[in-house]
């Protein structure tokens, strides 16, 4: 483990130093993007149960840009919901009950990006999730598991490094970031258990920043 | 603007200063006193509070070892009720660092050493010490002072030791049930010691003047730790205070002494002649100081009103009487009419509970609730005056009909203390031992019954319905991943099957191919049925493990037959087939 984080720490001072020495490159190689905002789960009933129709959630994703219009790469994402079960015979609702869902994605998106100094860049992809969850009573485990299910997502990245060119040089500089955007984007997801058969999907909407490499 | 802000400051002023009003009208304490009690942490409040201030003790039992470091008053509400245990080998008391402290009406009690002091100068007053036989009540170390006076030692080895002789005054005491008398006092010179009370002669100190020995110090009830003096005492007006004033020895004497009676003893009420009376008695109290007795008496606990509670409160008191025992009638023999309650919910809170609310009505002392399942004998449980229960231990999918009754109760509460006057003043005991009730449950009223509701306790399960990675098969099995039979089984993977090596093995194994059985039993209803005859000797195994050990012993040895019997049947149509052959 030591020996593959000093190479990793070798590799990637090599990296930024080969980066420091040449002048900016144009076409980055991968993405690095952080972002929280709010889940909508399907479910019309989650308000009764939890409070309100959504729950907080942040994730991070990393991409290979394969084109300049391509990216394919994997993201995780983690949000909690807290709220009161369920008297399953009576339907009433009781307990103090949390929910954890922990989505991991492997999606390709297509960039409608033709030039790297284009200031809003939209873009649209999608792909395979695996759903993970967790629910607790009275902060026990109850049940937890996993489920396939996949996703579509769309959003627009607006490029920050205009706004303060010095400092864009300076963390091109620095850490080898070529292009920074803020970035909001929407995404639904279709998840489904089997026995018995529960929606897990929603909507979720988030506000995030993208490094590109 | 100024008056604005002049305003909030009075404003602000009074704010904060108000609760310390309230406290010394509730307790009588001077500005610079601060209440102590049991819960407090009684070195952070001496650490806090100022020099020269007063820390008053509230009664109560204590375990202390308090480090006096400063210049400071340490006084109990009452010599008998504030009792105060040593903490091991530690102290009491241990004052150090040049302080100036005077200790006063405490009982001091179960210690190696009561107070020691060093480098300080202290004085002792109106306290008990019980150390106990082969302890020591106060040890003097280097260069300090100390005045001991009107202090009672009882059942104690050393009372005294100084190991560096410097001013000590020990005089109106009394020591008795001494374990030594040849080490009652160490290295204290012979004029430190006069007007004392002993129980027998000390070696170089009978000559004393004004000194009383007599083998009875006449102690009121000396088993009790009442140690108030009887009319017929020699320490009674035997102490000297300033020329020409006499004071009783002991605790119990001179200025600075408790004037509360030790509590009654004995207290007992019983029905009177008249159906609307009582008689209640009590163990007299031979305190030669006590005038009489008083009984309070009232339809709810007394305990609630603390022993200095606002008397004024309570209506229900007898005139001063000489006895011990008083009648006291017109308590109320009709009970009011009553009404009854209305049952408002019984929910399903959670497993094995329903929560019931109802409407109080007026007379109401208490409410019985009553349930009964399904063929099973009613339960009926006293809840008090309130108006919302949750019964418990309940079973989970089982009907339950609820209904209650309400009671107006014949019970009444008494306390009795002994007053005593001085200089025109009354002083009662303190309200410090548990209520004597007295309840005639033939005189109770009880309302008709109020209207029923029938609800079946259930476990929360959490909202949406997900199922369980584990527990695959029996989730398909039993059609519900919530199912209280699923649910023995998850239980029991997490308490025992995840805890070892052995089981975690199992359980990996179980997940990897656990998916595919559970897939086919869902693929095929036919196969439901099956899996869950197949699985309930595995899930009695599991419930037996987890909660009745006896019936898993029972279970064990009956599969053991049963894996027995087959292995025997197989082999006998093995050998039954090769003799065909």
């Amino acid at each position: 483990m030591l020996r593959f984080l000093a190479f990793g720490i070798l590799l990637f001072s090599a990296f930024a130093a080969s980066l420091q020495a040449e002048t900016r490159r144009q076409v980055p190689a991968y993405t690095l993007d952080i972002a929280a905002g709010l889940y909508f789960p399907d479910d019309t009933n989650w308000a009764n149960y939890y409070g309100s129709n959504n729950l907080p959630e942040a994730g991070i994703s990393f991409a290979y840009r394969v084109f300049s219009v391509l990216d394919i790469g994997s993201s995780v994402s983690f949000g909690r919901d807290s709220g009161s079960g369920i008297l399953p015979l009576s339907q009433l609702p009781s307990g103090k009950v949390s929910y954890d869902i922990l989505p991991l994605e492997f999606y390709a998106v297509l960039r409608a990006q033709f030039s790297q100094k284009q200031w809003i860049v939209p873009y649209a992809g999608g792909g395979y999730s695996r759903f993970f969850y967790r629910q607790l009573i009275e902060g026990k485990t109850y049940a937890r598991g996993s489920v396939n299910g996949m996703h579509l997502k769309a959003g627009l990245q607006f490029l920050l490094d205009p706004l303060d060119v010095k400092s864009a040089m300076r963390i091109y500089q620095n850490y080898g970031v070529i292009n920074s955007y803020l970035v909001f984007e929407g995404k639904i997801t279709r998840a489904q258990t089997h026995a018995p058969v529960v929606d897990l999907g929603g909507r979720s909407y988030r506000l995030g920043i993208k490094f590109e490499y | 603007m100024k008056i604005k802000f002049a305003l909030l400051i009075v404003y602000l002023i009074l704010f904060f200063q108000m609760p310390l009003a309230f406290s010394v009208q509730q307790r009588d304490l001077q500005p610079n006193e601060i209440l102590v009690t049991v819960s407090d942490d009684v070195q952070l409040l001496f650490d806090k509070a100022p020099e020269n201030s007063t820390l008053v003790f509230d009664v109560g039992t204590y375990t202390l070892n308090l480090l006096v470091n400063k210049s400071i008053n340490l006084r109990g509400i009452s010599t008998s009720h504030v009792i105060l245990k040593g903490d091991g080998q530690q102290p009491i008391f241990e004052v150090i660092d040049g302080a100036d402290v005077v200790i006063q009406n405490f009982t001091l009690a179960d210690s190696e050493v009561g107070v020691r002091i060093v480098l300080s100068n202290v004085t002792i007053q109106n306290t008990l010490f019980l150390p106990g036989a082969d302890n020591t009540a106060i040890e003097m170390d280097f260069d300090s002072n100390a005045t001991i006076e009107n202090n009672t030692f009882d059942n104690l080895r050393v009372a005294v030791e100084v190991l560096e002789q410097k001013n000590v005054i020990i005089k109106n005491n009394t020591f008795s049930n001494l374990t030594n008398i040849d080490v009652l006092f160490i290295n204290v010179i012979y004029d430190s010691v006069s007007a004392n009370c002993f129980d027998q002669v000390v070696p170089g100190y009978s000559t004393l003047a004004f000194s009383e020995v007599e083998a009875d110090l006449g102690f009121v009830n000396i088993d009790n730790n009442d140690f108030h003096l009887l009319d017929s005492s020699v320490c009674k007006g035997a102490g000297k205070d300033g020329p020409g004033v006499v004071i009783d020895m002991g605790a119990y004497g001179g200025a600075q002494a408790d004037e509360y009676a030790f509590p009654l003893s004995g207290v007992t009420v019983v029905s009177g002649v008249l159906d609307d009376s009582v008689k209640v008695s009590w163990q007299k109290n031979n305190d030669y100081r006590i005038d009489g007795y008083k009984i309070y008496y009232a339809q709810e606990s007394l305990s609630d009103f603390g022993y200095d509670a606002d008397r004024s409160r309570l209506k229900n008191e007898t005139a001063l009487v000489g006895d011990a025992e008083l009648t006291i009638e017109g308590l109320g023999a009709e009970s009011a009419n009553i009404t009854a309650p209305v049952l408002v919910s019984v929910l399903p809170v959670s497993s094995g509970k329903l929560a019931v609310t109802w409407n109080k009505v007026s007379n109401a002392t208490s409410y019985t609730l009553y349930y009964r399942a399904n063929n099973v004998a009613e339960t009926g449980l006293d809840v008090g005056g309130v108006n919302a229960y949750t019964l418990t231990g309940l079973t989970d999918g089982v009907n339950y009909t609820v209904w209650l009754t309400a009671t107006n109760q014949y019970k009444y509460y008494f306390q009795a203390v002994a007053s005593i006057e001085n200089n025109g003043s009354i002083i009662e005991g303190l309200f410090v031992n548990a209520d004597t009730v007295y309840a005639r449950a033939d005189k109770d009223v009880i309302s008709e019954v109020s209207a029923s509701a029938v609800a079946m306790p259930e476990a929360v399960v959490p909202y949406p319905f997900l199922p369980d990675e584990g527990c695959f098969v029996a989730t398909a099995a039993f059609g519900f991943y919530s199912h209280g039979r699923v649910q023995i089984l998850r239980d029991f993977r997490d308490a025992y099957l995840q805890t070892n090596e052995l089981g975690r093995s199992f359980v990996r194994w179980y997940y990897r191919y656990g998916p595919f059985a559970a897939a086919l039993i869902n693929q095929y209803e036919i196969l439901k049925p099956v899996a869950r005859v197949l699985l309930y000797p595995l899930i009695l195994l599991a419930e037996a493990i987890a909660y009745h050990l006896v019936l898993f012993w029972v279970l064990f040895f009956f599969y053991l037959l049963l894996l027995v019997l087959m292995v025997k049947w197989v082999w006998r149509w093995r050998v039954k087939g090769s003799g065909a052959c």
